[in-house]
């Protein structure tokens, strides 16, 4: 059942807090983690979850979170070097069945997807949205 | 060896010139400009400017086949990446970082790393160490928590890598 579903979101920031309210909304049991308490207002006010402040960058802090019992992990920190050390702690230390850090470097990218982690990468997300929206063909060159 | 120091101040400063006096193949990166002019005047290695944790500044600065690379930002993340992505993307089969959070010293290790260095943990084990050799009756020890620690054994798991490290640079 959805409601036993638990996910870990490291990073309350637009993306954290947005899915965090969306996967709540969905009866997902959601824990939420950030370093800064005021993060959390970002939330909507019907977070059904729990929010905790702390460093989700610090291994004990994932444990007392309970990581080892997280179906999802979603590392959504502003910095990503943090969130490839989340994905790879998840992953290789606690068996987390999905991992999905959000990570820019493609050399980073590239180790994460050999370790069985889903990275997110917003630059190639919004690259493959511009050619969605403008309608141009990725594939074709453009002569003058 | 072949060498690789990626960040740091007085550490990387302090360990380049160990490293080149003995004779190894030293490259520094250093994403401070002003830093790398200093780390050039004082030292005859090859000195690279830029951000050590992405590939194409490790690919640019030639690491490739080197045999130790030494991380030694302030923090934990960006040292982890940077042996992750040595290891991994560039084959330095050792990988030695600093750490400021001693739990990391195990976390590092479990996750591939060489080994973690922790001054902080070595100051509470000298000072724990001095304390049994003081005392008569046993003293509880300092522990670093249960869970993922648990099996922590006495020795810091990067006391044997660094051993093994300093010997092949001939320091016995």
């Amino acid at each position: 059942m959805l409601g036993s579903a638990r996910v870990m979101i490291v990073g309350c920031g637009d993306f954290g807090s947005t899915l965090a309210s969306a996967l709540s909304r969905q009866g997902f049991a959601v824990v939420a983690i950030d370093m800064r308490e005021d993060a959390f207002d970002l939330l909507d006010g019907d977070f059904d979850g729990e929010a905790v402040t702390g460093d989700g960058g610090i291994v004990s802090v994932l444990e007392e979170c309970g990581i080892a019992h997280a179906s999802y992990l979603v590392a959504a920190t502003g910095c990503e070097m943090t969130n490839f050390f989340i994905a790879e702690v998840a992953s290789e230390l606690y068996g987390v069945e999905h991992v999905l850090p959000r990570v820019e470097s493609t050399a980073l990218v590239r180790l994460l997807d050999d370790l069985n982690a889903s990275p997110i990468c917003p630059r190639l997300i919004c690259v493959d949205e511009f050619y969605r929206l403008s309608g141009l063909d990725a594939g074709s060159v453009v002569r003058s | 060896m072949r060498v690789a120091v990626v960040g740091g101040r007085s550490r990387a400063d302090y360990l380049v010139g160990v490293l080149a006096g003995e004779g190894h193949e030293v490259v520094a990166i250093n994403s401070d400009r002003a830093y790398c002019e200093y780390l050039s005047n004082r030292h005859d290695v090859r000195i690279f400017c830029g951000d050590g944790t992405r590939g194409r500044v490790l690919e640019d600065a030639d690491v490739d086949g080197f045999d130790v690379v030494v991380a030694l930002t302030g923090r934990d993340v960006d040292n982890f990446a940077i042996c992750q992505l040595a290891k991994h993307c560039f084959d330095v089969p050792l990988q030695l970082c600093t750490v400021a959070n001693p739990e990391n010293i195990v976390v590092f290790r479990r996750l591939g790393v060489s080994a973690a260095i922790s001054g902080t943990y070595a100051l509470a084990r000298a000072i724990q160490d001095s304390m049994n050799e003081s005392a008569a009756a046993s003293q509880p020890r300092l522990g670093l928590g249960g869970g993922l620690f648990e099996n922590m054994s006495d020795d810091p798991p990067w006391r044997g890598a660094v051993g093994g490290f300093w010997r092949k640079l001939g320091k016995g």
